[in-house]
């Protein structure tokens, strides 16, 4: 213990560290830039004031994760995501409410989001469930623990409600893939996925019409080449098709508020609305599309000077560095984002222990989904949905979550070949 | 293990090449974007340039700026005001405050309209100062014609706001933007309005300034519009104003050397500030409106009537280019002659049988010359469709029968009857030059103007060439960016020796002709009457009506420096009337002062309104 103490400092990985700097100082610019005010003078009332404030701070935490021995993080990880569970029942009790939301605490002036932090007490978790002896994913028992185990914060999180930070959880299932899920599964996911996309975008019977035609088109042809009939799985697989296209309309129709309906049709360009539920998208577009290959420059952006864009220091971060810094800034976010993602990897993949490594794939997943999602929905690929950039966005709670993902594991990462 | 790592990372990859294919087509590849952003953030604000001045032919200024300022109201920024003080400072009266707020929501909230217009710097000066007290309500300050004579509407004209048939034909305009509807503010519109200046202003989503754009980069400063200096005298344009008062007609003076007017005096008129200020709406309506008096019409320009005797001259003149006559040829005058078998022309120049020669004809104006002269020019030809047709082609050159081409934005044709005039009126082949003799004396078929009168006054006072009529002197101080058609000399075709008989004939109308009693004692002057009959339907009874006055002249006879023609309605016999007030304008002109204050006097106290009254009552 003494000894791996020492040698720590040196042993974290360079590059994750070097990329998680930059990415937060790409980040504070951008705050700059996004709310500047001219005739601001206080420094700490501002935005990036503010945000540099927390970047120090996160800076404490890297410090206090260093000196925190690995064991007790380990050994009381079911602890941590009780914990966690117990704060998102607390939310929605003595939560702010804040536009209908009720996932702030808020003391005096300062506020906390406890589902950031809950994400690192799910990984944590998940890591020590899927560590317990004799644990097999394939086992159904086992997989129901760990489904319920991931779906437990999501489902508290909807009730706050909080879309976007819960469908973040899904990601977590990634980790299961890694950790022996078969693919089928996902396929299946995928499969679904995509039948859900098409229903709404052609209608009900038209996809079903298409599917059953091809459904029998390719057992036709099976026959004719093989002479031979997968018959419970065609059936199996038609019927799961069938129950999601008819689903899909039901979803969507029912269970989906308005605006979220008309989010997935504006994305799926088949409604436009740029005054009213399109209008962040549209000028999110304008400002990114502005930009061209070198950007306009410091300040120079004219959406974000007129503020055009709603919330551009938090969600809508990107569109700062797309008008400001053109394609160069954003390609440079986004491989700043996909190296740090495969350099996790490659760090996960070589952890002699099971429990660092699934920590570092919950990290990647989490991270992933954020960095996609924010993105895409950014550019118009994704359904407007409340993910933050995380390390771009502004705020205190997205910023320390991350910051303590990344150091833990990090710090696991630099202890690999110890025995802790 | 590893193959499910290189799983997820392939991925992240696959993901953030789709992140960064969409990145770069937005980015770089689709444009629209670019131009949505500045459509967005970018505004534009016009600077409206001073309209330029416009001076008389010594430098006086006629009309040149006045400031004056509109209370303006945004509907949404409206908050509770002290509303009885809003209405000392302004004069307006409850109800009228109510109305125009009602108005104004009615067209924008957002939108500034008009609360009060046109208000004096006197008028505005304490709600300027109190204005913060009222919050959405502003003060627009902008510019009216300030006009330092009585005179010459007709000449400069007047402004008024663009309409949307100007807005899109000209994409100079914007809506509220001033435009020359009339006059040399209409013709000269292109100079006088200047160039606007453009200055880029980036607004937030609230459509707020934010700062200027790129540093004002693409920013353009407003040009002053040019001043435009007039040929026009305006003392003697006052004068013939004074002159006309009682009356209806024009008076169109013009030097002949350069074509350039010196006055063009058109009664019953108004004075030009009338369309300007508060009530240019109303009274332009007014104007508008009265179909008796027909203020707006320009009589100078655009009265179109039989020219009468004057008209003899230019008979003569192609008679003898012609070689039809000369100055030894005579005619037998007894009290006219007579040309079919019930036809006959009347004379009463007094000849009572003897031979009429040149230039007595002119002198005494005398009808069987001038029609037996024009009768012979049609009768040189196989036909008289030729002959009338080379007779038309003569007066066309003396600027009749079309426009003249003046810089003035109305005028007329007139009519100077051809050969198809008559095939379409009698059919072809079935007309006689007699058919048309009246054109011979000026009546009949022939319609003139009374600028195409003093034009041609001028074609003989310049013995056989003519400058096209303006009232353009100098652009700026600069004579480069007039048009060249106001230098030319236009030929007439009548050889210069023609002309010197009839000089000399129409001289002799001022020492023994219809004009003696109007002559000036120093200086020699040449003139011609003209009388033109006129009827009108009283109770279903034809009555005839006192003549249309008509003269034309100019002096000095050597070296001419003025002509004038002037046409005075229902002014009776010509030597009563338009000849006094024809030669009061060239001494006035000529001597800058009148000494016969007599002839001054009883032509200002001639009123033809009651004449004109019985017009009316017909009419009505």
């Amino acid at each position: 213990m003494r000894n791996s103490r020492k040698a720590s400092i040196f042993d974290y990985d360079w590059l994750s560290v070097l990329i998680f700097n930059l990415l937060v100082l790409i980040g504070i610019v951008s705050i700059y830039s996004a709310t500047y005010q001219p005739q601001q003078t206080d420094i700490l009332q501002s935005f990036y004031g503010k945000q540099t404030l927390w970047f120090a701070f996160s800076y404490v935490l890297i410090l206090a994760v260093g000196f925190f021995p690995l064991k007790i993080i380990k050994n009381n990880a079911s602890l941590y995501y009780l914990t966690g569970l117990l704060l998102l029942i607390l939310v929605l009790i003595f939560g702010a409410n804040i536009n209908g939301n009720k996932s702030w605490f808020r003391l005096g002036s300062f506020s906390l989001q406890p589902s950031e932090f809950v994400k690192l007490a799910t990984i944590l978790g998940l890591a020590k469930l899927l560590t317990e002896p004799d644990f097999k994913i394939t086992k159904a028992k086992n997989l129901l623990q760990a489904v319920v185990l991931i779906l437990t914060p999501v489902f508290l999180i909807l009730l706050q409600p909080d879309l976007g930070s819960a469908i973040v959880f899904l990601s977590l299932f990634l980790v299961l893939y890694r950790d022996g899920l078969p693919i089928t599964y996902y396929l299946l996911a995928i499969f679904i996925a995509v039948l859900f996309i098409l229903t709404i975008y052609f209608g009900q019977t038209k996809v079903l019409l298409t599917v059953a035609s091809i459904f029998v088109l390719t057992n036709a042809l099976i026959y004719l080449l093989y002479k031979k009939l997968f018959v419970w799985q065609t059936v199996l697989l038609l019927g799961i098709a069938v129950v999601t296209i008819l689903g899909s309309s039901l979803v969507f129709n029912k269970v989906l508020k308005p605006h979220q309906r008309n989010r997935i049709e504006i994305v799926l360009h088949k409604k436009k609305d740029d005054k009213g539920t399109g209008y962040n998208l549209k000028q999110a577009l304008i400002a990114i599309g502005s930009g061209g290959v070198y950007g306009q420059g410091l300040l120079k952006g004219t959406q974000t000077k007129g503020n055009y864009i709603p919330e551009q220091h938090t969600d809508w971060i990107l569109t700062v560095v797309g008008e400001q810094w053109g394609f160069v800034g954003t390609s440079i976010v986004v491989l700043l984002y996909t190296l740090l993602l495969l350099r996790l990897i490659v760090l996960a993949e070589r952890q002699k222990q099971k429990f660092s490594r699934i920590l570092g794939y919950g990290l990647v997943s989490i991270l992933f989904f954020h960095y996609a999602l924010n993105t895409l929905m950014v550019i118009g690929l994704f359904p407007t949905i409340g993910i933050p950039l995380p390390f771009l966005s502004y705020g205190g709670s997205s910023l320390w979550a991350f910051t303590l993902m990344l150091f833990i594991f990090l710090k696991f990462d630099a202890h690999r070949i110890e025995d802790w | 293990m590893k193959q499910k790592a290189v799983i997820i990372g392939l991925l992240i990859s696959l993901t953030s090449a789709v992140i960064l294919g969409r990145l770069f087509y937005l980015q770089i590849i689709d444009t629209q974007y670019k131009s949505l952003a500045l459509r967005n953030a970018v505004k534009k604000e016009y600077i409206i340039p001073e309209r330029g001045y416009i001076y008389d032919r010594n430098h006086k200024l006629l009309v040149s700026n006045l400031p004056v300022y509109d209370v303006m109201v945004v509907p949404k920024q409206v908050k509770n005001f002290d509303t009885i003080l809003f209405l000392k400072y302004t004069g307006l009266s409850k109800d009228a405050l109510l109305k125009a707020l009602q108005k104004a929501k009615k067209y924008s909230y957002n939108k500034a309209s008009m609360v009060i217009s046109k208000l004096y710097k006197n008028e505005v000066a304490l709600l300027q100062e109190k204005i913060y007290k009222f919050p959405g309500f502003f003060i627009q300050r902008r510019a009216i014609r300030k006009y330092h004579t009585r005179s010459a509407a007709n000449i400069l004209g007047f402004i008024r706001e663009v309409n949307e048939h100007e807005l899109k034909k000209d994409p100079f305009y914007m809506p509220g933007d001033l435009i020359g509807k009339s006059g040399v503010e209409k013709s000269y519109e292109k100079t006088l309005r200047g160039k606007k200046g453009v200055k880029y202003f980036l607004t937030d989503k609230f459509n707020r300034k934010i700062g200027s754009y790129e540093n004002g980069k693409y920013d353009t400063l407003a040009q002053v519009g040019k001043d435009l200096q007039l040929s026009i005298d305006i003392n003697l344009q006052e004068f013939g104003d004074s002159l006309m008062k009682g009356k209806r007609g024009a008076i169109v003076a013009i030097e002949p050397q350069t074509g350039e007017i010196l006055a063009l005096v058109t009664a019953p008129s108004f004075p030009p500030s009338y369309l300007s200020g508060r009530n240019s709406s109303k009274n332009f309506n007014k104007l508008f409106r009265d179909k008796i008096n027909k203020p707006l019409l320009d009589r100078g320009l655009q009265g179109e009537y039989p020219p009468g005797s004057p008209f003899k001259m230019l008979n003569g003149l192609i008679a003898l280019q012609e070689g039809v006559i000369n100055l030894q040829t005579y005619f037998v005058c007894n009290h006219g002659f007579k040309y079919g078998k019930r036809a006959h022309m009347f004379c009463h120049c007094g000849a009572n049988g003897r031979r009429v020669r040149l230039p007595w004809a002119i002198t005494k104006s005398c009808n069987t010359y001038f029609s037996k002269s024009y009768i012979n020019v049609l009768n040189k030809y196989d036909t008289p469709e030729k002959g009338i047709d080379v007779w038309h082609n003569y007066l066309t050159r003396f600027g009749l029968g079309r426009y003249l081409n003046t810089d003035l934005p109305v005028g007329s044709k007139g009519l100077i009857p051809d050969s198809k005039f008559y095939n379409r009126y009698y059919g072809k082949g079935k007309w006689h030059a007699t058919f048309t003799i009246s054109n011979g004396i000026g009546q009949g078929e022939v319609l003139t103007t009374p600028i195409q009168l003093a034009n041609i006054t001028a074609a003989i006072a310049n013995k056989g060439y003519f400058i096209t009529p303006h009232v353009i002197k100098k652009i700026d101080n600069d004579t480069t960016h007039i048009k060249h058609l106001y230098f030319e000399k236009k030929q007439t075709g009548i050889d210069s020796i023609y002309f010197d008989d009839i000089i000399n004939g129409m001289a002799a109308v001022y020492k023994t002709g219809t004009a003696q009693y109007s002559r000036l004692k120093d200086i020699e002057l040449c003139g011609k009457t003209g009388t033109s009959e006129n009827k009108t339907r009283i109770n279903g009874k034809i009555v005839k009506l006192p003549d249309h006055s008509i003269f034309i002249a100019f002096g000095p006879k050597e070296n001419p420096k003025i002509v004038v023609s002037v046409f005075v309605e229902n002014g009776g016999y010509g030597a009563t009337i338009a000849a006094p007030i024809a030669t009061l304008m060239i001494e006035k002109y000529l001597k800058k002062k009148i000494t016969r204050t007599d002839l001054l006097q009883r032509m200002f106290q001639t009123d033809l309104n009651n004449i004109y009254q019985m017009k009316n009552h017909e009419k009505q």
